[in-house]
Protein backbone atom coordinates (compact mmCIF):
# COMPACT_ATOMS: atom_id res chain seq x y z
CA UNK A 1 0.00 0.00 0.00
CA UNK A 2 0.90 3.75 -0.66
CA UNK A 3 1.13 6.38 2.39
CA UNK A 4 -1.91 7.77 0.46
CA UNK A 5 -4.08 4.54 1.21
CA UNK A 6 -2.70 3.95 4.24
CA UNK A 7 -4.04 7.29 5.32
CA UNK A 8 -7.12 6.78 3.31
CA UNK A 9 -7.65 3.53 5.59
CA UNK A 10 -7.13 5.45 8.83
CA UNK A 11 -9.79 7.84 8.23
CA UNK A 12 -12.03 5.32 7.21
CA UNK A 13 -11.99 3.14 10.26
CA UNK A 14 -11.49 5.99 12.61
CA UNK A 15 -14.85 7.32 10.99
CA UNK A 16 -16.46 3.80 11.18
CA UNK A 17 -15.43 3.28 14.64
CA UNK A 18 -17.20 6.72 15.74
CA UNK A 19 -20.73 5.78 13.48
CA UNK A 20 -21.03 2.34 13.63
CA UNK A 21 -21.72 1.78 17.49
CA UNK A 22 -23.87 4.89 17.40
CA UNK A 23 -26.49 2.93 14.98
CA UNK A 24 -25.79 0.31 17.10
CA UNK A 25 -26.90 1.48 20.20
CA UNK A 26 -29.98 3.27 18.79
CA UNK A 27 -31.46 0.47 17.11
CA UNK A 28 -31.09 -2.01 20.61
CA UNK A 29 -31.81 0.38 22.61
CA UNK A 30 -35.39 0.55 22.75
CA UNK A 31 -35.51 -3.28 22.19
CA UNK A 32 -37.51 -5.56 25.15
CA UNK A 33 -34.98 -8.21 25.72
CA UNK A 34 -37.50 -11.67 26.07
CA UNK A 35 -41.05 -10.44 26.60
CA UNK A 36 -41.33 -9.82 22.41
CA UNK A 37 -40.87 -13.39 21.79
CA UNK A 38 -43.45 -14.63 24.62
CA UNK A 39 -46.35 -12.61 23.54
CA UNK A 40 -45.20 -14.28 20.02
CA UNK A 41 -46.04 -17.71 20.97
CA UNK A 42 -48.79 -16.93 22.86
CA UNK A 43 -51.30 -15.27 19.90
CA UNK A 44 -51.19 -18.77 18.22
CA UNK A 45 -52.56 -20.99 20.93
CA UNK A 46 -56.02 -20.71 21.47
CA UNK A 47 -55.50 -20.93 24.78
CA UNK A 48 -58.73 -19.46 27.03
CA UNK A 49 -59.60 -17.70 24.19
CA UNK A 50 -63.05 -18.11 23.15
CA UNK A 51 -64.38 -17.54 19.57
CA UNK A 52 -67.10 -14.67 19.92
CA UNK A 53 -67.53 -13.73 15.97
CA UNK A 54 -66.21 -14.86 12.36
CA UNK A 55 -66.70 -13.39 8.72
CA UNK A 56 -65.50 -13.94 5.64
CA UNK A 57 -65.13 -12.52 2.34
CA UNK A 58 -63.25 -13.73 -1.09
CA UNK A 59 -59.78 -12.62 -0.32
CA UNK A 60 -59.71 -13.43 4.13
CA UNK A 61 -61.27 -15.22 6.79
CA UNK A 62 -61.44 -13.61 9.67
CA UNK A 63 -61.62 -14.70 13.82
CA UNK A 64 -62.33 -12.83 16.78
CA UNK A 65 -61.12 -14.44 19.71
CA UNK A 66 -61.79 -12.58 22.95
CA UNK A 67 -60.94 -13.56 26.81
CA UNK A 68 -61.05 -11.87 29.97
CA UNK A 69 -58.75 -9.09 29.42
CA UNK A 70 -57.96 -8.67 25.43
CA UNK A 71 -59.47 -9.16 22.19
CA UNK A 72 -57.91 -10.39 18.87
CA UNK A 73 -58.10 -11.66 15.38
CA UNK A 74 -57.11 -14.32 13.57
CA UNK A 75 -56.92 -13.48 9.77
CA UNK A 76 -56.29 -16.15 7.39
CA UNK A 77 -55.27 -14.34 3.98
CA UNK A 78 -57.00 -17.42 1.34
CA UNK A 79 -54.36 -16.54 -1.61
CA UNK A 80 -51.10 -14.98 -1.85
CA UNK A 81 -52.16 -11.18 -1.84
CA UNK A 82 -51.34 -9.72 -5.68
CA UNK A 83 -49.76 -6.27 -3.76
CA UNK A 84 -46.12 -6.68 -2.53
CA UNK A 85 -46.64 -4.90 0.61
CA UNK A 86 -50.34 -5.39 1.94
CA UNK A 87 -50.97 -4.11 5.75
CA UNK A 88 -53.74 -4.08 7.86
CA UNK A 89 -55.33 -1.96 10.12
CA UNK A 90 -57.97 -1.78 12.46
CA UNK A 91 -60.84 0.45 11.92
CA UNK A 92 -62.14 2.33 14.72
CA UNK A 93 -65.96 4.07 15.94
CA UNK A 94 -66.25 5.90 13.19
CA UNK A 95 -65.01 2.76 10.57
CA UNK A 96 -62.18 4.73 9.53
CA UNK A 97 -58.86 3.65 9.45
CA UNK A 98 -57.02 3.53 12.58
CA UNK A 99 -54.21 1.74 14.46
CA UNK A 100 -51.73 -0.17 12.13
CA UNK A 101 -51.67 -3.64 13.10
CA UNK A 102 -49.26 -5.07 10.70
CA UNK A 103 -47.55 -6.16 7.56
CA UNK A 104 -49.04 -9.60 5.28
CA UNK A 105 -48.22 -10.74 2.08
CA UNK A 106 -48.28 -14.77 1.88
CA UNK A 107 -51.14 -16.76 2.08
CA UNK A 108 -51.17 -17.57 5.70
CA UNK A 109 -53.00 -17.41 9.51
CA UNK A 110 -51.90 -13.82 10.78
CA UNK A 111 -53.13 -13.03 14.25
CA UNK A 112 -53.47 -9.17 15.85
CA UNK A 113 -54.63 -7.73 19.05
CA UNK A 114 -57.19 -5.50 18.88
CA UNK A 115 -58.34 -2.33 20.85
CA UNK A 116 -61.67 -2.56 22.52
CA UNK A 117 -63.18 -0.61 20.57
CA UNK A 118 -62.39 -1.64 16.88
CA UNK A 119 -65.10 -2.64 14.72
CA UNK A 120 -63.42 -3.76 11.66
CA UNK A 121 -59.99 -4.43 9.62
CA UNK A 122 -59.08 -3.11 6.51
CA UNK A 123 -56.48 -4.52 4.35
CA UNK A 124 -54.88 -1.61 2.64
CA UNK A 125 -52.11 -1.73 -0.12
CA UNK A 126 -49.78 1.19 0.77
CA UNK A 127 -48.05 1.19 -2.63
CA UNK A 128 -51.04 2.16 -4.80
CA UNK A 129 -52.74 3.96 -1.51
CA UNK A 130 -55.91 1.43 -2.45
CA UNK A 131 -57.75 -0.54 0.21
CA UNK A 132 -57.75 -4.40 -0.81
CA UNK A 133 -60.35 -5.43 1.52
CA UNK A 134 -62.30 -4.41 4.54
CA UNK A 135 -64.32 -6.23 6.54
CA UNK A 136 -66.71 -4.74 9.54
CA UNK A 137 -67.65 -6.57 12.54
CA UNK B 1 1.16 -15.12 -15.78
CA UNK B 2 0.86 -16.92 -19.20
CA UNK B 3 0.41 -15.11 -22.67
CA UNK B 4 -3.49 -15.51 -21.49
CA UNK B 5 -6.13 -15.46 -18.73
CA UNK B 6 -6.70 -18.05 -17.21
CA UNK B 7 -10.14 -18.73 -14.91
CA UNK B 8 -8.52 -19.58 -11.73
CA UNK B 9 -5.20 -19.09 -10.97
CA UNK B 10 -4.35 -22.31 -8.74
CA UNK B 11 -1.38 -23.84 -7.51
CA UNK B 12 -1.30 -26.28 -4.72
CA UNK B 13 -1.37 -24.31 -1.63
CA UNK B 14 -4.76 -22.34 -3.49
CA UNK B 15 -6.51 -25.59 -3.92
CA UNK B 16 -5.68 -26.66 -0.61
CA UNK B 17 -7.22 -23.15 1.08
CA UNK B 18 -9.52 -23.59 -1.42
CA UNK B 19 -10.81 -27.29 0.15
CA UNK B 20 -10.56 -25.51 3.69
CA UNK B 21 -12.92 -22.66 2.83
CA UNK B 22 -15.64 -25.13 0.94
CA UNK B 23 -15.94 -27.57 3.79
CA UNK B 24 -15.66 -24.97 6.21
CA UNK B 25 -18.63 -23.18 4.27
CA UNK B 26 -20.72 -26.75 4.09
CA UNK B 27 -19.93 -27.54 7.78
CA UNK B 28 -21.34 -24.36 8.82
CA UNK B 29 -24.49 -24.26 7.23
CA UNK B 30 -25.43 -28.20 8.16
CA UNK B 31 -24.62 -27.33 11.26
CA UNK B 32 -26.53 -24.28 11.50
CA UNK B 33 -29.75 -26.09 9.73
CA UNK B 34 -29.39 -28.98 12.45
CA UNK B 35 -29.31 -26.52 15.64
CA UNK B 36 -31.98 -24.93 14.29
CA UNK B 37 -34.29 -28.04 13.69
CA UNK B 38 -33.38 -29.32 16.96
CA UNK B 39 -34.33 -26.37 18.64
CA UNK B 40 -36.85 -24.49 16.33
CA UNK B 41 -38.28 -27.00 14.44
CA UNK B 42 -41.39 -25.12 12.80
CA UNK B 43 -39.09 -22.84 11.05
CA UNK B 44 -39.77 -23.33 6.91
CA UNK B 45 -36.68 -24.23 4.74
CA UNK B 46 -37.07 -20.92 3.27
CA UNK B 47 -36.19 -19.07 6.56
CA UNK B 48 -33.20 -21.78 6.98
CA UNK B 49 -31.52 -20.86 4.17
CA UNK B 50 -31.67 -17.19 4.90
CA UNK B 51 -30.39 -17.11 8.22
CA UNK B 52 -27.65 -19.55 7.51
CA UNK B 53 -26.52 -17.79 4.63
CA UNK B 54 -26.76 -14.90 6.29
CA UNK B 55 -25.16 -15.14 9.11
CA UNK B 56 -22.20 -17.27 7.21
CA UNK B 57 -21.47 -14.24 4.71
CA UNK B 58 -21.32 -11.95 7.82
CA UNK B 59 -19.02 -14.46 9.52
CA UNK B 60 -16.76 -14.54 6.49
CA UNK B 61 -17.07 -11.33 5.95
CA UNK B 62 -15.80 -10.15 9.55
CA UNK B 63 -12.94 -12.93 8.92
CA UNK B 64 -11.83 -11.34 5.74
CA UNK B 65 -11.65 -7.82 7.15
CA UNK B 66 -9.22 -9.15 9.85
CA UNK B 67 -7.10 -10.93 7.61
CA UNK B 68 -5.12 -7.53 6.28
CA UNK B 69 -4.21 -5.91 9.53
CA UNK B 70 -3.31 -9.41 11.07
CA UNK B 71 -0.61 -10.16 8.14
CA UNK B 72 0.78 -6.66 8.76
CA UNK B 73 1.19 -7.27 12.65
CA UNK B 74 2.16 -10.55 11.94
CA UNK B 75 3.89 -12.14 8.85
CA UNK B 76 2.45 -15.98 9.66
CA UNK B 77 -0.76 -14.80 8.52
CA UNK B 78 0.75 -13.96 5.07
CA UNK B 79 -0.35 -17.17 3.29
CA UNK B 80 -4.32 -16.35 3.90
CA UNK B 81 -3.71 -13.22 2.81
CA UNK B 82 -2.97 -14.11 -0.46
CA UNK B 83 -6.07 -16.40 -0.36
CA UNK B 84 -8.33 -13.27 0.31
CA UNK B 85 -9.84 -13.40 -3.08
CA UNK B 86 -11.11 -16.50 -3.20
CA UNK B 87 -12.70 -16.14 0.32
CA UNK B 88 -14.17 -12.56 -0.74
CA UNK B 89 -15.97 -14.63 -3.92
CA UNK B 90 -17.16 -17.23 -1.81
CA UNK B 91 -18.37 -14.75 1.15
CA UNK B 92 -20.15 -12.87 -1.87
CA UNK B 93 -22.03 -16.11 -3.22
CA UNK B 94 -22.88 -16.82 0.45
CA UNK B 95 -24.84 -13.08 0.60
CA UNK B 96 -26.00 -13.79 -2.95
CA UNK B 97 -27.80 -16.60 -1.53
CA UNK B 98 -28.94 -14.95 1.50
CA UNK B 99 -30.18 -11.88 -0.97
CA UNK B 100 -31.91 -13.96 -3.49
CA UNK B 101 -33.79 -15.88 -1.31
CA UNK B 102 -34.97 -13.01 0.62
CA UNK B 103 -36.32 -10.99 -2.11
CA UNK B 104 -37.84 -14.57 -3.27
CA UNK B 105 -39.56 -15.08 -0.23
CA UNK B 106 -40.48 -11.29 0.52
CA UNK B 107 -41.19 -9.51 -2.66
CA UNK B 108 -41.65 -11.81 -5.57
CA UNK B 109 -45.13 -12.56 -4.77
CA UNK B 110 -46.69 -9.68 -5.58
CA UNK B 111 -47.43 -8.28 -8.95
CA UNK B 112 -44.89 -5.45 -8.34
CA UNK B 113 -41.19 -5.83 -9.44
CA UNK B 114 -38.82 -7.29 -6.60
CA UNK B 115 -36.77 -4.73 -6.36
CA UNK B 116 -38.82 -1.76 -6.54
CA UNK B 117 -40.98 -4.02 -3.51
CA UNK B 118 -37.39 -4.21 -1.80
CA UNK B 119 -37.62 -0.33 -1.80
CA UNK B 120 -40.98 0.50 -1.73
CA UNK B 121 -42.83 -2.15 0.44
CA UNK B 122 -41.73 0.10 3.70
CA UNK B 123 -41.57 3.67 3.09
CA UNK B 124 -40.54 4.37 6.56
CA UNK B 125 -37.15 6.03 5.83
CA UNK B 126 -37.67 8.54 8.76
CA UNK B 127 -37.62 6.05 11.22
CA UNK B 128 -34.56 4.54 12.33
CA UNK B 129 -35.71 1.35 14.36
CA UNK B 130 -38.28 0.77 11.44
CA UNK B 131 -35.82 2.05 8.84
CA UNK B 132 -36.56 -0.64 5.72
CA UNK B 133 -33.16 -2.50 6.22
CA UNK B 134 -33.31 -4.34 3.60
CA UNK B 135 -32.85 -1.79 1.28
CA UNK B 136 -29.19 -1.45 3.01
CA UNK B 137 -28.82 -5.35 2.79
CA UNK B 138 -29.26 -4.83 -1.49
CA UNK B 139 -27.07 -1.82 -1.99
CA UNK B 140 -24.22 -3.52 0.40
CA UNK B 141 -24.68 -7.30 -2.21
CA UNK B 142 -24.54 -4.21 -5.28
CA UNK B 143 -20.92 -3.38 -3.54
CA UNK B 144 -19.82 -7.31 -2.82
CA UNK B 145 -21.38 -8.35 -6.35
CA UNK B 146 -19.01 -5.07 -7.98
CA UNK B 147 -16.02 -6.03 -5.95
CA UNK B 148 -16.39 -10.57 -6.70
CA UNK B 149 -16.98 -9.89 -10.19
CA UNK B 150 -13.67 -7.51 -10.30
CA UNK B 151 -11.90 -9.97 -8.28
CA UNK B 152 -9.60 -11.36 -11.66
CA UNK B 153 -6.11 -10.11 -12.52
CA UNK B 154 -7.84 -8.97 -15.86
CA UNK B 155 -9.63 -6.16 -14.23
CA UNK B 156 -6.45 -5.18 -11.88
CA UNK B 157 -4.48 -4.42 -15.05
CA UNK B 158 -7.09 -2.60 -16.94
CA UNK B 159 -9.11 -0.91 -14.20
CA UNK B 160 -5.32 0.59 -12.98
CA UNK B 161 -4.37 -0.29 -9.73
CA UNK B 162 -5.61 2.86 -8.20
CA UNK B 163 -9.42 2.78 -9.37
CA UNK B 164 -9.40 -1.58 -9.07
CA UNK B 165 -8.27 -0.61 -4.80
CA UNK B 166 -10.88 2.47 -4.17
CA UNK B 167 -13.54 0.25 -5.86
CA UNK B 168 -12.09 -2.94 -3.47
CA UNK B 169 -12.05 -0.25 -0.54
CA UNK B 170 -15.74 0.31 -0.88
CA UNK B 171 -16.30 -3.34 1.46
CA UNK B 172 -15.70 -0.63 4.27
CA UNK B 173 -19.13 1.12 3.47
CA UNK B 174 -20.48 -2.67 2.69
CA UNK B 175 -19.58 -3.59 6.13
CA UNK B 176 -21.51 -1.11 7.93
CA UNK B 177 -24.25 -0.97 5.94
CA UNK B 178 -24.61 -5.09 6.83
CA UNK B 179 -23.87 -4.51 10.74
CA UNK B 180 -26.76 -1.66 10.17
CA UNK B 181 -28.76 -3.98 8.09
CA UNK B 182 -28.53 -6.55 10.40
CA UNK B 183 -29.47 -4.40 13.85
CA UNK B 184 -32.18 -2.74 11.81
CA UNK B 185 -33.35 -6.14 10.87
CA UNK B 186 -32.75 -9.28 11.95
CA UNK B 187 -31.74 -8.08 15.29
CA UNK B 188 -35.10 -6.62 15.60
CA UNK B 189 -37.59 -9.85 15.08
CA UNK B 190 -35.03 -12.01 17.13
CA UNK B 191 -34.05 -9.80 19.77
CA UNK B 192 -30.68 -12.53 21.39
CA UNK B 193 -28.21 -11.01 23.45
CA UNK B 194 -26.16 -13.54 22.34
CA UNK B 195 -26.35 -12.72 18.44
CA UNK B 196 -26.13 -8.54 19.40
CA UNK B 197 -23.28 -9.57 21.43
CA UNK B 198 -21.34 -11.70 19.08
CA UNK B 199 -21.53 -9.28 16.56
CA UNK B 200 -20.53 -6.22 18.38
CA UNK B 201 -17.89 -7.54 19.98
CA UNK B 202 -16.71 -9.12 15.84
CA UNK B 203 -17.22 -5.10 15.09
CA UNK B 204 -14.69 -3.60 18.03
CA UNK B 205 -12.06 -6.45 17.07
CA UNK B 206 -12.22 -5.65 13.29
CA UNK B 207 -12.32 -2.10 13.61
CA UNK B 208 -9.65 -1.91 16.89
CA UNK B 209 -6.83 -4.13 14.70
CA UNK B 210 -7.31 -1.94 11.66
CA UNK B 211 -6.93 0.80 13.87
CA UNK B 212 -3.76 -0.45 15.64
CA UNK B 213 -1.66 -1.48 12.42
CA UNK B 214 -2.61 2.27 11.37
CA UNK B 215 -1.87 3.67 14.00
CA UNK B 216 1.96 1.46 14.34
CA UNK B 217 2.28 2.29 10.21
CA UNK B 218 2.09 5.94 10.97
CA UNK B 219 4.90 5.56 13.07
CA UNK B 220 6.96 4.34 10.12
CA UNK B 221 6.20 6.57 8.01
CA UNK B 222 6.52 9.34 10.14
CA UNK B 223 10.33 8.50 10.83
CA UNK B 224 12.87 11.21 10.48
CA UNK B 225 15.75 10.47 9.03
CA UNK B 226 19.63 12.43 9.71
CA UNK B 227 20.45 14.35 6.37
CA UNK B 228 24.21 15.18 5.20
CA UNK B 229 25.22 16.96 1.93
CA UNK B 230 21.14 16.05 0.55
CA UNK B 231 21.82 12.38 1.10
CA UNK B 232 20.39 10.52 4.07
CA UNK B 233 21.54 8.27 6.46
CA UNK B 234 20.01 4.86 6.49
CA UNK B 235 21.54 1.86 8.79
CA UNK B 236 24.62 0.19 8.68
CA UNK B 237 25.27 -2.72 6.05
CA UNK B 238 24.87 -5.07 9.64
CA UNK B 239 21.47 -4.18 10.78
CA UNK B 240 19.74 -5.22 6.87
CA UNK B 241 19.69 -9.21 7.18
CA UNK B 242 21.38 -11.12 3.92
CA UNK B 243 18.71 -11.51 0.90
CA UNK B 244 16.09 -9.71 3.03
CA UNK B 245 15.51 -5.56 3.34
CA UNK B 246 14.93 -3.02 5.74
CA UNK B 247 12.37 -0.31 5.01
CA UNK B 248 12.73 3.72 5.08
CA UNK B 249 10.52 6.51 4.26
CA UNK B 250 12.03 8.84 2.22
CA UNK B 251 10.32 12.02 0.99
CA UNK B 252 6.82 10.09 2.10
CA UNK B 253 7.48 7.06 0.19
CA UNK B 254 8.65 3.78 1.58
CA UNK B 255 11.56 2.70 0.20
CA UNK B 256 13.34 -0.74 0.62
CA UNK B 257 17.02 -1.20 0.87
CA UNK B 258 18.04 -4.80 0.00
CA UNK B 259 21.58 -6.72 0.70
CA UNK B 260 22.14 -9.79 -1.43
CA UNK B 261 25.34 -11.12 -2.62
CA UNK B 262 27.88 -8.38 -1.16
CA UNK B 263 25.81 -5.73 -2.75
CA UNK B 264 22.91 -3.50 -2.11
CA UNK B 265 19.90 -2.19 -3.98
CA UNK B 266 16.95 0.46 -3.06
CA UNK B 267 13.93 0.53 -4.96
CA UNK B 268 10.40 1.34 -3.73
CA UNK B 269 8.32 -0.46 -1.67
CA UNK B 270 5.56 -0.89 -3.27
CA UNK B 271 4.60 -3.62 -5.73
CA UNK B 272 2.84 -3.24 -8.81
CA UNK B 273 0.58 -5.66 -8.40
CA UNK B 274 -1.85 -4.77 -5.73
CA UNK B 275 0.60 -2.66 -3.66
CA UNK B 276 2.90 -5.31 -1.64
CA UNK B 277 5.77 -4.09 0.45
CA UNK B 278 7.93 -5.66 -1.44
CA UNK B 279 10.68 -4.65 1.42
CA UNK B 280 8.97 -7.53 3.52
CA UNK B 281 9.60 -10.50 0.93
CA UNK B 282 13.01 -11.80 0.10
CA UNK B 283 15.60 -12.53 -2.55
CA UNK B 284 14.51 -15.61 -4.44
CA UNK B 285 16.46 -16.21 -7.17
CA UNK B 286 18.36 -13.17 -7.93
CA UNK B 287 14.94 -11.38 -7.83
CA UNK B 288 13.06 -9.28 -4.86
CA UNK B 289 9.61 -11.51 -4.84
CA UNK B 290 6.34 -9.45 -3.67
CA UNK B 291 5.48 -11.66 -0.08
CA UNK B 292 2.17 -11.13 -1.32
CA UNK B 293 1.65 -12.58 -4.73
CA UNK B 294 5.02 -13.53 -6.02
CA UNK B 295 5.68 -10.71 -8.51
CA UNK B 296 9.40 -10.36 -9.21
CA UNK B 297 11.66 -7.58 -9.40
CA UNK B 298 15.74 -7.01 -10.51
CA UNK B 299 16.99 -5.29 -7.66
CA UNK B 300 19.29 -3.43 -10.11
CA UNK B 301 17.13 -1.84 -12.14
CA UNK B 302 13.36 -2.53 -10.42
CA UNK B 303 12.21 -4.14 -13.61
CA UNK B 304 10.22 -7.70 -13.75
CA UNK B 305 12.43 -10.13 -15.82
CA UNK B 306 10.88 -10.82 -19.13
CA UNK B 307 8.00 -11.36 -20.56
CA UNK B 308 6.77 -9.17 -17.43
CA UNK B 309 7.06 -5.50 -17.82
CA UNK B 310 6.08 -4.56 -14.47
CA UNK B 311 8.90 -1.61 -13.16
CA UNK B 312 8.92 0.11 -9.96
CA UNK B 313 10.74 3.19 -9.28
CA UNK B 314 15.14 2.82 -7.85
CA UNK B 315 16.97 4.95 -5.59
CA UNK B 316 20.88 5.13 -5.53
CA UNK B 317 22.83 4.32 -2.56
CA UNK B 318 26.28 5.22 -1.26
CA UNK B 319 28.63 3.78 1.28
CA UNK B 320 30.84 5.77 3.75
CA UNK B 321 32.48 3.02 5.55
CA UNK B 322 29.90 0.51 6.89
CA UNK B 323 26.83 3.48 6.68
CA UNK B 324 24.61 3.42 4.03
CA UNK B 325 23.11 6.71 2.83
CA UNK B 326 20.43 7.07 0.25
CA UNK B 327 19.12 9.59 -2.40
CA UNK B 328 16.23 10.77 -1.70
CA UNK B 329 15.60 12.04 -5.41
CA UNK B 330 13.84 8.89 -7.24
CA UNK B 331 14.70 7.76 -10.59
CA UNK B 332 12.37 6.84 -13.17
CA UNK B 333 10.44 3.50 -12.87
CA UNK B 334 13.11 0.83 -14.24
CA UNK B 335 15.93 2.60 -14.28
CA UNK B 336 18.96 1.11 -13.67
CA UNK B 337 21.45 1.77 -10.73
CA UNK B 338 24.76 0.57 -10.25
CA UNK B 339 24.39 -1.32 -7.13
CA UNK B 340 26.94 -0.69 -4.09
CA UNK B 341 29.24 -3.05 -3.62
CA UNK B 342 30.88 -3.92 0.11
CA UNK C 1 -39.39 9.70 -0.99
CA UNK C 2 -40.80 7.90 -3.94
CA UNK C 3 -39.72 9.96 -6.52
CA UNK C 4 -36.36 9.44 -5.26
CA UNK C 5 -36.53 5.78 -5.45
CA UNK C 6 -37.86 5.94 -8.60
CA UNK C 7 -35.07 7.89 -9.99
CA UNK C 8 -32.23 5.47 -8.48
CA UNK C 9 -33.58 2.38 -9.83
CA UNK C 10 -34.16 3.93 -13.29
CA UNK C 11 -30.15 5.15 -13.54
CA UNK C 12 -29.38 1.70 -11.86
CA UNK C 13 -31.14 -0.37 -14.72
CA UNK C 14 -29.64 1.99 -17.45
CA UNK C 15 -26.26 1.46 -16.25
CA UNK C 16 -26.96 -2.11 -16.19
CA UNK C 17 -28.42 -2.57 -19.87
CA UNK C 18 -25.97 -0.38 -20.79
CA UNK C 19 -23.29 -2.59 -19.31
CA UNK C 20 -24.59 -6.28 -20.05
CA UNK C 21 -24.95 -4.41 -24.07
CA UNK C 22 -21.04 -2.68 -23.82
CA UNK C 23 -20.39 -6.18 -22.19
CA UNK C 24 -20.54 -8.48 -25.26
CA UNK C 25 -19.09 -6.30 -27.21
CA UNK C 26 -16.27 -5.36 -24.79
CA UNK C 27 -15.12 -9.30 -24.73
CA UNK C 28 -15.38 -10.31 -27.66
CA UNK C 29 -13.89 -7.36 -29.98
CA UNK C 30 -12.87 -4.68 -27.98
CA UNK C 31 -10.58 -6.07 -25.00
CA UNK C 32 -8.26 -7.57 -26.88
CA UNK C 33 -7.55 -3.49 -28.14
CA UNK C 34 -6.60 -2.72 -24.93
CA UNK C 35 -5.23 -5.72 -23.29
CA UNK C 36 -3.43 -8.01 -25.65
CA UNK C 37 -3.35 -10.99 -23.00
CA UNK C 38 -6.83 -11.10 -24.14
CA UNK C 39 -6.38 -11.91 -28.03
CA UNK C 40 -5.68 -15.77 -26.82
CA UNK C 41 -7.57 -16.00 -24.10
CA UNK C 42 -10.14 -19.09 -23.82
CA UNK C 43 -14.11 -18.18 -24.30
CA UNK C 44 -15.14 -19.78 -20.63
CA UNK C 45 -12.56 -17.19 -19.01
CA UNK C 46 -14.50 -14.80 -21.36
CA UNK C 47 -17.60 -15.47 -19.22
CA UNK C 48 -16.15 -14.86 -16.37
CA UNK C 49 -15.48 -11.83 -16.89
CA UNK C 50 -18.53 -10.55 -18.31
CA UNK C 51 -20.07 -9.52 -14.89
CA UNK C 52 -17.20 -7.14 -14.08
CA UNK C 53 -17.54 -5.41 -17.30
CA UNK C 54 -20.73 -5.42 -17.06
CA UNK C 55 -20.54 -3.71 -13.73
CA UNK C 56 -17.22 -1.30 -14.66
CA UNK C 57 -17.73 -0.37 -18.14
CA UNK C 58 -17.67 3.46 -17.32
CA UNK C 59 -13.63 2.78 -17.18
CA UNK C 60 -13.17 0.38 -19.47
CA UNK C 61 -14.80 2.60 -22.36
CA UNK C 62 -12.49 5.05 -21.18
CA UNK C 63 -9.42 3.02 -21.97
CA UNK C 64 -11.09 1.75 -24.82
CA UNK C 65 -11.66 5.40 -26.24
CA UNK C 66 -7.92 6.26 -25.39
CA UNK C 67 -6.12 3.39 -27.10
CA UNK C 68 -7.81 4.80 -29.91
CA UNK C 69 -7.05 8.23 -30.11
CA UNK C 70 -3.44 7.77 -28.63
Amino acid sequence: MTSGLRKAHKFIWLLLIITVPIIMFFSVKDLEFFTDKQAKEMSFELGDYRIVATDENEVLKAAILKNEDSIKIDIEIKTPLKASSAEVYELNQNKEKGRFLGPMSKAKTYSFYLNNDATGILVFDTLKGTEITKLIF
Amino acid sequence: MGLDYQLVLWNKYKKAYDKIIIISMLLYIILFAAITLIFNSETTIETLVIRAFGSLAIIMLNIILIIGPLARLNSNFLPILYNRRHLGVSMFIAAFIHGGFSIFQFHALGDVNPIYSIFTSNMDYNSLTNFPFQVLGFIALLILFAMASTSHDFFLGNLSAKVWKRLHMMVYFAYALIIAHMFLGAFQQETSPLTIGIMTIGFFTVASLHLITAFKEQKIDSMKMEEQEGWLKVCTISEIEEDRAKIFTVKNQRVAVFKYNGKLSAIHNVCKHQGGPLGEGKIIDGCITCPWHGYQYLPSNGQSPPPFTEKVATYQLKLEGDMIYINPEAFDEGTEVEPCNY
Amino acid sequence: MEIIINIFLLILSVYFIIGLLFGFYFLFRGASKIDPLMENTKTKVRFLLFPGVVVTWPFLIGRLFKSKTP
